[in-house]
């Protein structure tokens, strides 16, 4: 579980530093959070997993505040509402 | 109000930067009173990140499930990006409903903790959270008001996302304002070790959400049924419920909390 919340922490913060998918980095993230978390439980492997679970919170970070843009996207086709939909 | 803030030559939306804020202390928040509580950090971050992936995937799936003809229309006619609707489109209440039961699921099949004491601990600041990022809300222009030029009324500019040059009602500004006194109420009612935390956010944050949305005006968001928005009927469920299963439960003489 160390390994893999690593893997995803350093995958997750690549993912939202190049912009190619933000959303896809903060799922990634919030796995290797948790995968880091449950890691920390095994005391032979916590080095790693506090390393896996640091990574995945830079890239949670990263990722929703870089690309949550608002709570609602119909709003932005406000052209739609003119279109009489 | 401005939707993107800009810091040398990266945008950041407003948005993001304000739920950002609120996970933060919701975070914060929740850490120090797991350590105060003698409970394990550790299964703290578990079950909020358990939380967060629920409430994403629920209100996402909520939100494409009710506007399914609409996104296929924006999609078909390029007013709207995937990547637009990856990184927009949440429905509150389908990210509780998620929350919840993401919650509940993995708790009982790995984690197997007494999810009653950790949620206790985060439900009073959970509206101050929420009302952070309603702020953001009004920040990028979402979730906007219906039109009103009476005292108080807001003009969003042309880059927001709400409709520009009309006054507006600051919908999201007073809904940041109660969740606000939501949360102080839920604070009070901590301190007097109430057992009925969830079922307090849950009933009031459903009464106020209900009256909000006749102030919404961003209908083509909205699906409507019998005149009552989703969030509405939503709402209408979320007080029901526990009432009547406190109401229930005193019937039957068992006195179990809902919470």
């Amino acid at each position: 579980m160390a390994i893999a919340s690593l893997v995803l922490g350093i995958l997750a913060i690549i993912l939202s530093l190049t912009g190619a998918g933000g959303i896809f980095a903060v799922i990634l993230g919030i796995i290797g959070i948790i995968l880091g978390a449950l890691g920390r439980k095994d005391p032979e492997r916590k080095g790693m997993a506090t390393a896996g679970l640091v990574m995945s919170i830079i890239s949670v970070v990263l990722g929703v505040l870089l690309f949550v843009a608002c709570a609602g996207v119909l709003g932005a086709a406000g052209v739609l509402a003119s279109s009489g939909y | 109000m401005n939707p993107y803030i800009h810091l040398f030559s990266i945008h950041i939306p407003s948005y993001g930067l304000l739920a950002l804020v609120s996970l933060m202390v919701l975070s914060a928040y929740g850490i120090i009173k797991a350590k105060q509580n003698d409970l394990s950090i550790d299964d703290f971050l578990i079950l909020e990140s358990i939380a967060l992936l629920g409430a994403l995937i629920g209100s996402k799936l909520l939100f494409v499930t009710l506007n399914f003809n609409k996104i296929q229309l924006a999609l078909s006619s390029n007013l709207i990006t995937v990547n637009d609707l990856l990184t927009s489109g949440f429905i509150f209440y389908g990210g509780l409903i998620g929350a919840l039961l993401f919650l509940y699921l993995f708790n009982k099949k790995f984690l197997k903790v007494d999810l009653k004491r950790y949620l206790n601990i985060v439900i009073p600041i959970i509206p101050l959270c929420h009302g952070i990022a309603r702020i953001g809300c009004y920040l990028s222009g979402c979730c906007y008001g219906i039109a009103y030029d009476g005292i108080g009324s807001v003009v969003f500019p042309e880059n927001s996302l709400a409709p520009s040059g009309i006054h507006l009602f600051p919908v999201q500004l007073l809904e940041a304002f109660l969740l606000f006194v939501l949360s102080i109420c839920l604070f009070i009612f901590e301190k007097r070790k109430s057992n009925h935390l969830l079922t307090s956010y849950l009933v009031f944050y459903g009464i106020m959400r209900f009256f909000l949305e006749f102030l919404r005006g961003d209908k083509l968001e909205k699906v409507y049924l019998f005149s009552l928005s989703e969030s509405q009927i939503i709402s209408l469920m979320i007080i029901l419920f526990p009432v009547l299963y406190l109401l229930l439960g005193r019937k039957n003489g068992k006195g179990k909390s809902y919470s």
